[in-house]
């Protein structure tokens, strides 16, 4: 311990002092990746489709500037885009809207250029299906009026189109990625059997107390 | 699903005049609500709302229907049945109260994707195979400069943790104890000494949980290549500098509120979870995910639900043997508080 105390003094006075606390500020910025941690992570098409409120295709027409989150030191990023619907395969969209503000992890803010691990950021002009949950929470970065809506699984449901072909993203689960190249229309309406010929919600009508039951 | 065949009548207790009046079914795994059906699990149909000493009929998976009992005089029922190997299987039931068919009452999605939900539900066979959560991959943390690090340590312990989360400093002390067995002890620290903090972050999207960010020391261009002056150890890349859990406190409390259970319980599993990644611990998954709590085979289970209602709020030895692998020896004592670093005294 004397030692310690000993190299601490000659070097403070050697003009090279140490930090004062453990925990250093923060680096003033920088290009991050980051490992977000999803509520649910869907690994086939099957439970995209199950778990997803909402299945759209659509085509980002614009990308908000992006908002820091409440520590303006911490690499916390989020991006909003505005995407215009051009068809709703599954649910219905709030108030008629044609457009949806679809919300993302990263960005550039704040001296940060924030990746998520497995996601990308949308950009303006790309056409994407995507498997949506509403983001029921307002908060004042919200546009009024407009829908807001995640990603289901952060990258799971993500799908993007280009030249008339799909493509998921990388971390997506291999069964999803069974279907990267497929023409987008054959996607789509493999997306609209499968929603169309879910199971039954409704049975068959039966009499209040079928005989057949009452044996014993 | 052996409720046709094992079925018991028992009365239903909620009370009629705090529910609505739309009759309604419900299927609920009760052993470990929110989380696939598997055997063991005991499964409780409910109905609730319908017709006063109605007939309670199910027809299951097309075959002729089965009378199951009568409602009470307020218009309830239920029974319970537990899952075996023999009733492993896809099954599909319609349920009636005098002929009329009852809406389903399912656990809303996307929050709980895993719950079983009627018409359709699977019993899942048990899940056999190992689930460990292995390393963090080195794209998971930041290493400041855009480059990535195959693994980043702590070059000291104890490892001082705070809190301005809402959650408070206890909720985290709470996660924090959790980890007493491994090789990296967790202590308390304060808002002027914190190795790892704890945020609210209701900015991030309503689909993720939380975020982790390790740092290491190409962070701190001060001390990145110089000695540690508590421990001598050289602080380069593979050196963790700081940690950021950031919380998504809105959706972890609504999501708690929906499993109808504090959002400090809900959220100190969370934490305990975030922490593991703190200690450099990937997720565990399997290939295919069926959220059984047969797959959680411990705190880095990769859905929160499940690991939550699984009951995994504590290290297992799937956390912990992973965790030693990552540090076969734990790091060099510093005591909390202490200045960690001179810039300008080269690594040797």
């Amino acid at each position: 311990m004397f030692a310690r105390v000993l190299v601490a003094v000659l070097l403070c006075t050697g003009l090279v002092c140490a930090q004062s606390a453990r925990r250093p500020p923060y680096p003033p910025g920088g290009k991050v990746v980051v490992n977000d941690e999803p509520f649910a992570l869907p690994s086939s098409l099957d439970d995209l489709i199950r778990m997803s409120p909402l299945i759209v295709d659509g085509t980002v027409t614009s990308v908000l500037p992006a908002i820091h989150g409440p520590n303006p030191n911490a690499p916390s990023v989020r991006t909003d885009s505005l995407v215009a619907i051009d068809a709703v395969l599954k649910g219905t969209m709030p108030n008629k809207s044609a457009t949806i503000l679809l919300e993302q992890g990263g960005g550039k803010a704040g001296g940060w250029d924030v990746t998520v691990n497995g996601d990308t950021l949308v950009v303006q002009g790309e056409r994407y299906v995507l498997f949506l949950a509403a983001d029921e929470l307002s908060d004042s970065t919200k546009p009024p009026g407009l829908p807001r809506y995640a990603v289901l699984g952060i990258w799971a449901g993500k799908v993007k189109v280009t030249n008339g072909k799909i493509a998921f993203l990388p971390r997506a689960h291999p069964q999803l990625h069974a279907y990267d190249n497929t023409d987008v229309d054959e996607f789509i309406q493999t997306i609209r059997d499968k929603i169309a010929n879910p199971p039954q919600t409704k049975g068959a009508p039966i009499h209040p107390t079928p005989p057949a039951a009452r044996q014993p | 699903m052996l409720l046709l065949a094992t079925s018991t009548y028992a009365q239903g207790t909620a009370s009629p005049a705090l529910l609505h009046p739309a009759p309604y079914v419900s299927l609920v795994n009760v052993s470990h609500p929110f989380t696939p059906l598997e055997p063991n699990d005991t499964v409780q149909v409910s109905i609730s709302f319908a017709a006063r000493n109605g007939t309670v009929t199910v027809v299951q998976n097309g075959g002729a229907p089965y009378v199951m009992g009568t409602t009470d005089q307020s218009g309830f029922w239920s029974t319970t049945a537990t899952e075996t190997v023999q009733t492993i299987g896809d099954y599909v039931q319609y349920w009636y109260v005098n002929g009329v068919q009852l809406g389903a009452n399912n656990p809303y999605l996307p929050d709980f994707p895993f719950a079983p939900a009627l018409p359709s539900f699977t019993v899942f066979p048990l899940y056999t195979g190992s689930n460990d959560p292995g390393e963090l991959p080195g794209a998971a943390y930041d290493t400041c400069n855009g480059s990535k690090s195959p693994t980043a340590f702590w070059a000291w312990e104890p490892v001082a943790y705070y809190s301005t989360s809402s959650y408070g400093l206890a909720v985290v002390g709470d996660a924090a104890e959790q980890w007493w067995e491994g090789p990296v002890p967790f202590t308390e620290g304060s808002e002027e000494v914190e190795d790892i903090l704890v945020e609210d972050d209701s900015s991030l999207p309503s689909g993720t949980a939380g975020r982790t960010l390790l740092y290491n020391q190409t962070c701190d261009e001060q001390c990145y290549g110089s000695t540690d002056q508590c421990t001598g150890e050289c602080l380069d890349d593979s050196a963790i500098y700081y940690v950021d859990i950031l919380l998504n406190t809105p959706r972890i409390n609504a999501i708690a509120a929906e499993m109808n259970v504090p959002g400090s319980a809900f959220a100190t599993a969370i934490i305990t979870h975030e922490l593991g990644h703190a200690l450099q611990l990937g997720d565990a998954l399997p290939s295919l995910i069926s959220g059984r709590c047969s797959e959680v085979k411990g705190v880095m289970y990769g859905f929160p639900v499940s690991q939550f209602s699984c009951g995994a709020t504590s290290p297992t030895s799937s956390d912990l043997n992973e965790l030693d692998a990552i540090y076969p020896w734990s790091p060099p004592y510093c005591p909390v508080g202490d200045d960690y670093c001179y810039y300008g005294v080269p690594c040797d």
